[in-house]
């Protein structure tokens, strides 16, 4: 399907900005987009809301020049990655559950930064020789979040991350019970929604800064444990 | 060192440089965004809440000194007890069929309400806030009638870009008199607020398609009645001013 007229023209926007106005024009489009997946201006037409939407998607990754000239879905890959041994994902666990108490609460969630294994084994050479084939040379951010869903009503609206998650790698430590509710939803332009389930050691790596996505609310005496490590791509091939 | 342009100057500029439907296009997500920034007290978001409020303040499509804001607000003398009554009335009806719309009830106009939309009094009365603004002849009606309706920050379509908002009926049970009754307010770039408490009777006018508004929830056993009326820049594109 053809794209609207005016990603082209924002994407030219785009190449004459300041990084700094470039994160922001990214945020606007993901709140725009994430407005919409959320359900606002239902009153209007619903093909007017489509093309709205549809720019905001196809913009997003587009706002990043030529990094992400065969973007897609924005998934690298999904499941579980040579890249973390049962060792990594045991070690992670413990660090996990002893920084909870010092998670603070942004917006719907628990994030507790800083972890010094966390941030360790985001510059591990193993991740680096996974994802480099696969997206071309990363750059850590040295950002390494643990997260935390686990009171009733917990989540994220849809949408896009900032920079220093602009390759997200995020890893599931827990979600129980077994019957689950929260799910991470992907919303890539003109496809259906991808709906994630990751269990126990298994990541997601997915470009975050360009693919509007969600997490879904926790419902009563559920809990979700994750750590997400931050990259930036510096040539992608994706 | 050159001074760069902000972000909404340029957002701005390429408003100016697309066609219609572009134009509504970038319209409607600069519109989204600010719905959902504004209310965001995250101090993160504050340099996206400015750019998006203030590339809507530029694209404000008429000349006022501030597009900020309330244009008017009063009673008008066309108002008159006998057309405030008529309208009430007019209104009940109308409520008996209006629909569920977002978190309020919609119904279209009627009579009473079609022809004051178009009327020369009501037309006067936005010329002289407003130049060159053109009524659209829409009327509606909104009900806010269970617990919790209200309306979050917004922008509205075109087709309403400036708005003749007129407060029917606030009907406050008393135990919610000391509280602060549900209200009208202005959002604005500084993440500041206005809160207008109208009275029945009382109209604001405001340029609704690019200052930011919202409606605070009713709480149970209160109810707003209020009427609207769209208007749009005179000679603007029809195909910008589509439902």
């Amino acid at each position: 399907m053809e794209h609207p007229t005016l990603v082209g023209r924002l994407t030219s926007l785009s190449s004459e900005l300041s990084a700094a106005e470039r994160e922001n024009l990214k945020f606007l489009l993901s709140m725009a987009a994430g407005g919409l997946l959320s359900g606002h201006a239902a009153d209007l037409p619903v093909q007017l809301r489509d093309l709205a939407l549809r720019t905001a998607q196809y913009s997003l990754p587009k706002l990043h020049g030529d990094l992400r000239p065969e973007f897609d879905t924005g998934v690298v890959f999904c499941g579980r990655g040579k890249f973390f041994t049962d060792d990594d994902i045991a070690a992670l666990d413990r660090e996990s559950l002893a920084h909870r108490a010092r998670a603070d609460r942004f917006h719907a969630h628990y994030v507790a930064s800083g972890a010094p294994l966390a941030r360790e084994m985001s510059l591990s050479q193993a991740l680096s020789d996974f994802l480099t084939p696969r997206v071309g040379p990363v750059l850590p951010t040295y950002k390494a979040n643990y997260l935390y869903y686990d009171e009733p009503g917990l989540g994220i609206d849809p949408h896009v991350d900032k920079d220093e998650f602009s390759l997200n790698v995020l890893t599931m430590l827990e979600h129980r019970p077994r019957e689950r509710t929260s799910e991470l939803i992907l919303y890539p332009p003109d496809q259906d929604p991808l709906h994630i389930h990751l269990e126990r050691g298994e990541s997601l790596v997915f470009f975050a800064d360009s693919v509007t996505h969600q997490r879904t609310r926790t419902v009563d005496d559920e809990a979700i444990r994750l750590v997400s490590f931050g990259y930036r791509t510096v040539g992608s091939v994706r | 060192m050159t001074d760069r342009i902000p972000l909404a100057r340029q957002l701005a500029d390429l408003h100016e440089a697309l066609t219609p439907a572009e134009q509504a296009n970038l319209k409607l997500i600069l519109g989204l965004s600010a719905g959902r920034l504004i209310p965001d007290k995250h101090p993160g978001s504050e340099p996206g809440r400015e750019a998006v409020s203030e590339a809507l303040e530029m694209l404000c499509p008429y000349d006022v000194a501030d597009p900020r804001g309330v244009q008017y607000r009063g009673r008008p003398s066309f108002l008159t007890d006998e057309l405030l009554a008529a309208l009430l009335a007019e209104a009940g009806d109308v409520g008996r069929t209006a629909v569920p719309f977002d978190e309020h009830y919609l119904g279209c106009g009627g009579p009473v309400a079609d022809r004051l939309a178009t009327s020369s009094e009501l037309t006067d009365l936005v010329s002289g806030v407003v130049s060159h603004a053109k009524a659209t002849g829409i009327a509606s009606y909104l009900f806010y009638r269970d617990a919790g309706q209200g309306i979050i920050p917004h922008i509205d379509t075109d087709i309403f870009s400036l708005n003749v908002l007129m407060m029917l009926a606030h009907d406050i049970p008393p135990e919610a008199e000391a509280d602060d009754p549900s209200a009208l307010h202005m959002h604005f770039a500084d993440g500041s607020e206005q809160r207008l408490q109208l009275t029945p009777g009382e109209v604001v006018i405001f340029l609704a398609g690019t200052q930011a508004h919202s409606r605070t929830p009713i709480r149970a056993g209160e109810r707003v009645t209020i009427l609207t009326f769209g208007f749009m820049p005179d000679g603007a594109p029809l195909e910008n001013y589509r439902r």
